[in-house]
């Protein structure tokens, strides 16, 4: 069995006890327990309208729990949930921060990049739209490496020309650009090929190992998870409770 | 109600399951009424509330002193009076007015502390109290406003003006009106006096009514004279025809004497040359007569002899021989005396006889002829002596006839003298007859003439008699009419003016003794220029309304990512402020060069209406951030509020009090502030505080973003399952 590769399983990235999530009367998720090492792979099994969405917002820090504790990266929350923000990172949720299907791949790239330079440079150029392209290319060869053999972005690609594989590789590689400590990758089952789904899920334990990246993704089926000896994953099955 | 399954009751269900979405149907059915309802509310009665607005006014007048008609000085200061009365407790001109000095005015109109100025010129009094003068002025008022401020007002100013003018020139009127009525006073008395002269009249026409009267009854007379005069002339015309023939007789008369008169003159002449001698003839006569008497005394003593001889012959008869000798003697004597005087017939006789008897004692017949010598001898004595009687008479008559020959001829001197002045006179007599012929002709011709007269004269006093009946008649209407004069008269005295010459060239000055001059600082042509301030920034916040209908405020994938908020809103910013620039350039582009709009700045005018729709940009940006689609609700709103409160049309002091409150804190006040003064190229001091604040708004706007994103970075489940989407 293969080693896990460096991550110091005793540094606790998510840890929350009896978080619950109330809205409109109902109650969204509760009873939440989680600790969840750094460098591992969380993922939130439910049903629709379980909450996934929800927790996995709540985790990034950007929904709040109506009840129970819960830090992210050492970082209380909410209370300092911009903190957590700052690190982690979500890839795209629907509903949340959707691809635009007006733009293409390289303008998407572009535009996180410009997000995250200083408030005076609202450009950014070709060559670090290249740049990134490249780097992401080379992140997505280095999952193929491990098996997941996911194809790689043509730049000039509109999204709404994207197969559903690609278009969440988008939101991944994006949501990398701000080079975060958590990624959350949500609704893979929204993947309707259950070859996509297989690739998806080796994609995500892959980029785990080429950073001490710890991803967090929900799902509702998990039977097209090929967890590999050594992969730290905590199940957290909402349908249970 | 709708049913609850139909379409539209289905449609609407939709909103109905939380309260956002009712809010929302609620904000669908309220934004028309908050639109027209808060738009027609702040244009109430903008020009009523014009006493919102502070004016100044200055008073550069000079107090002028006129004469009434009762000739006692008054001063008018009517520009004291005038700021007095508009600064009064109870004046009601349109603007609150201060008094200001020249220097404060001119600055307060620049800072818009004054909506307007009034100006009084020096000379406003005196021209006004030149209004009763002969030479009346119109007194001019100026009053100033800067379409810089507010367009609008310029034009509302008019009716100021106007209320002033009007006022200061019925305070003028009264002035001048006085005098009118002191005038009427004058008309009054004179009237009076007027009503007097025509009792005076009346009077006067009364007695000549009686005058009249007396007119008739001497007409009358005169009738009756005329009558007798036609009568007098109608004898006059006969006698004057009478004198014209005697005349004419006198003359032809008068024509005869004269012709005996010349022949009378002729006869004397012959008489005076005649009796020339007669004295000495006279003298010879006498002499010769007394001789004759000599001789005939010594015949008458011959013939005596003779007789006593004859008395002796006759008895002596036979010796008659005897005698014959002495009867050739007394021949002789006889012959003698008959030579001496041829002429005496008796002496002819006598020789004759003495012949006879001489013959008769020759023949014998002596006897006889002694009885005939006796007798004759006798006789002859006899004869003798009366011829010697005769002969001493006819001398004695001869000397007396010598005696007073010269006398005589004289005396035919003077008659013939006396007759040449007959003739002449008689000629003269003729002549004058003859003048007097002609006169009395031209006599009778008059007399016809005056008789003709004299009818005409009847007949004229007739009908002269009738018109005096009718002047009585006349005068007695006057006489009424004279009363009714002075009654009338009495009534009348308070009424009717004269206002003389001058009334026209007056009136003028009088209908209007004050003008209004109206000044606009930084006038703009037109309404559109003056519109234009307001509508760029309206147009500029719709455009900014639109702009985040099609952008979206702020990314959702800016909110998701890692990045800062401060990134994500200015993310969301910068394109919408890159429209908005946009919209203001072509905006400002097609107003100046189509439509006309016309700024003395207009790099500077584009550059502020660009600042204006990016400043706009990021307020819709943040209420968008802020409130979702509830953000465009709230900004249809503060456009209504903009619109209504930026004083972009009317000053916002004429609005109620609400948007007055609410300006100073609406950016679109500083939009339309600036706008206004770059088009009416107004002083730059006021564009670069508006561009101050305006940009304050923007960093506000923008910060609020930034907060909104914040927040926003914090899903709720209801915005992950939104039921209502704008």
């Amino acid at each position: 069995m293969n080693q896990p590769v460096d991550q110091p399983v005793d540094r606790p990235v998510i840890r929350a006890e009896g978080l619950e999530l109330r809205a409109g009367g109902r109650t969204v998720y509760s009873g939440v327990d989680l600790d969840v090492a750094e460098g591992s792979v969380l993922v939130v099994r439910g049903r629709a309208g379980q909450g996934k969405t929800s927790l996995l917002l709540t985790l990034a820090g950007r929904m709040r729990p109506t009840a129970g504790h819960l830090a992210v990266l050492g970082e209380p929350l909410p209370a300092r949930a911009g903190a957590v923000r700052r690190r982690v990172a979500l890839a795209e949720v629907r509903g949340v921060n959707d691809l635009d299907d007006a733009l293409t791949v390289e303008q998407h790239v572009a535009e996180r990049l410009v997000l995250h330079q200083p408030w005076h440079r609202p450009w950014v150029s070709d060559a670090q739209v290249g740049e990134q392209l490249e780097r992401a290319g080379q992140v997505l060869a280095r999952t193929a490496d491990a098996g997941a053999d996911v194809p790689a972005l043509r730049p000039r690609e509109f999204v709404s020309d994207l197969d559903p594989l690609e278009r969440m590789t988008l939101g991944v590689v994006l949501a990398l650009i701000g080079r975060p400590d958590v990624l959350v990758v949500d609704d893979v089952d929204s993947l309707r090929r259950g070859e996509d789904r297989r690739r998806a899920w080796a994609s995500l334990a892959a980029l785990r190992g080429t950073t001490p990246l710890t991803v967090v993704a929900s799902c509702s089926d998990t039977s097209d998870v090929r967890w590999r000896s050594g992969d730290h994953h905590t199940l957290l099955d909402l349908a249970d409770r | 109600m709708i049913p609850r399954f139909s379409l539209p009751g289905l449609e609407l269900a939709r909103f109905r399951r939380t309260t956002i979405t009712r809010l929302a149907v609620l904000a669908v059915v309220l934004v028309p009424l908050v639109y027209g309802g808060l738009y027609l509310w702040s244009n109430t009665d903008p020009v009523s509330r014009l006493p919102h607005l502070r004016a100044a006014v200055v008073d550069s007048d000079r107090p002028a002193t006129v004469t009434g008609l009762d000739g006692s000085p008054r001063t008018v200061d009517a520009g004291r009076d005038l700021v007095a009365e508009l600064t009064g407790p109870d004046a009601a001109a349109g603007f609150t007015w201060r008094a200001a000095t020249e220097a404060e005015a001119a600055q307060g109109l620049r800072d818009g502390e004054y909506a307007a100025v009034l100006r009084i010129p020096e000379g406003f009094s005196a021209a006004l109290a030149s209004t009763g003068g002969d030479d009346p002025q119109q007194a001019r008022i100026t009053v100033t406003t800067d379409d810089a401020e507010n367009y609008i007002l310029g034009q509302v100013t008019n009716t100021v003006a106007t209320t002033i003018r009007t006022r200061v020139a019925a305070g003028a009127t009264t002035d001048y009106l006085e005098n009118v009525y002191v005038a009427f006073s004058q008309v009054h008395d004179s009237l009076g006096e007027a009503a007097d002269g025509a009792g005076q009249l009346a009077d006067g026409a009364t007695r000549a009514d009686e005058g009249a009267t007396s007119l008739v009854v001497g007409l009358g007379d005169l009738g009756d004279g005329a009558a007798q005069l036609v009568d007098g002339t109608r004898q006059l015309r006969t006698g004057s025809s009478d004198l014209a023939d005697g005349t004419a007789r006198v003359a032809a008369g008068a024509d005869g004497a004269a012709a005996g008169a010349g022949q009378l003159a002729t006869g004397l002449d012959q008489l005076r040359t005649a009796t020339t001698a007669l004295p000495a003839q006279t003298a010879q006569l006498s002499d010769g007569a007394a001789q004759v008497a000599t001789g005939a005394a010594q015949v008458a003593t011959g013939a005596d002899a003779v007789a006593a001889a004859a008395d002796r012959v006759l008895p002596a008869l036979g010796t008659a021989q005897d005698l014959r000798p002495l009867v050739g003697q007394l021949l002789e004597q006889a012959r003698a005396l008959a030579a001496a005087d041829p002429g005496d017939p008796t002496l002819a006789q006598a020789v004759a006889t003495l012949e006879q008897a001489q013959q008769a004692l020759g023949d014998g017949s002596l006897d006889g002829a002694a009885q005939q010598v006796r007798q004759q001898v006798d006789a002859l004595a006899t004869g003798a002596r009366q011829l010697s009687d005769g002969a001493a008479a006819v001398s004695g008559g001869a000397r007396q006839l010598a005696d007073a020959a010269p006398a005589l001829q004289q005396g035919v001197a003077r008659a013939a003298d006396g007759a040449d002045g007959l003739a002449t006179g008689t000629r003269t007599l003729a002549t004058g007859a003859r003048s007097a012929a002609d006169g009395a002709a031209q006599l009778a011709g008059g007399a016809a003439r005056v008789d003709d007269g004299a009818t005409a004269l009847a007949n004229g006093t007739t009908q002269a008699q009738d018109g005096a009946a009718q002047l009585a008649d006349g005068t007695r209407q006057l006489a009424d009419g004279a009363g009714t004069l002075r009654t009338r008269l009495a009534d009348g005295r308070e009424q009717v003016p004269d206002y003389g010459a001058e009334g026209a060239e007056r009136a003028g000055v009088v209908a209007s003794p004050v003008a209004a001059e109206r000044v606009k600082e930084h006038a703009v042509p037109r309404y559109s220029d003056g519109l234009a301030p307001l509508f760029v920034p309206v147009s500029l916040w719709v455009g900014g309304m639109v702009t985040y209908m099609v952008l979206r405020a702020v990314s959702g994938r800016a909110l998701a990512s890692t990045a800062s908020s401060y990134r994500a809103a200015v993310a969301g910013w910068a394109p919408g402020a890159l429209l908005g620039v946009a919209q203001a350039v072509v905006l400002c582009l097609v107003l100046f060069l189509a439509v006309g709009i016309a700024s003395p700045n207009p790099v500077a005018t584009v550059l502020f209406a660009a600042l204006v729709a990016v400043v706009f940009t990021a307020i819709h940006q943040c209420l968008n951030a802020l409130l979702g689609g509830v953000g465009r609700l709230v900004a249809l709103v503060l456009l209504v509020l903009q619109l209504t409160s930026a004083g972009g049309t009317y000053p916002v002091g004429t609005s109620p009090a609400f948007f007055g409150a609410l300006h100073p804190f609406l950016p679109m006040s500083y939009a339309a502030d600036g706008l206004r003064h770059l088009i009416a190229g107004a002083a730059a001091g006021p564009v670069w505080a508006d561009a101050a604040v305006l940009a304050g708004f923007g960093v506000l706007a923008l910060g609020v973003t930034v907060l909104a994103c914040h927040r926003r970075r914090t899903w709720t489940v209801a915005e992950l399952h939104p039921s209502l989407s704008l």
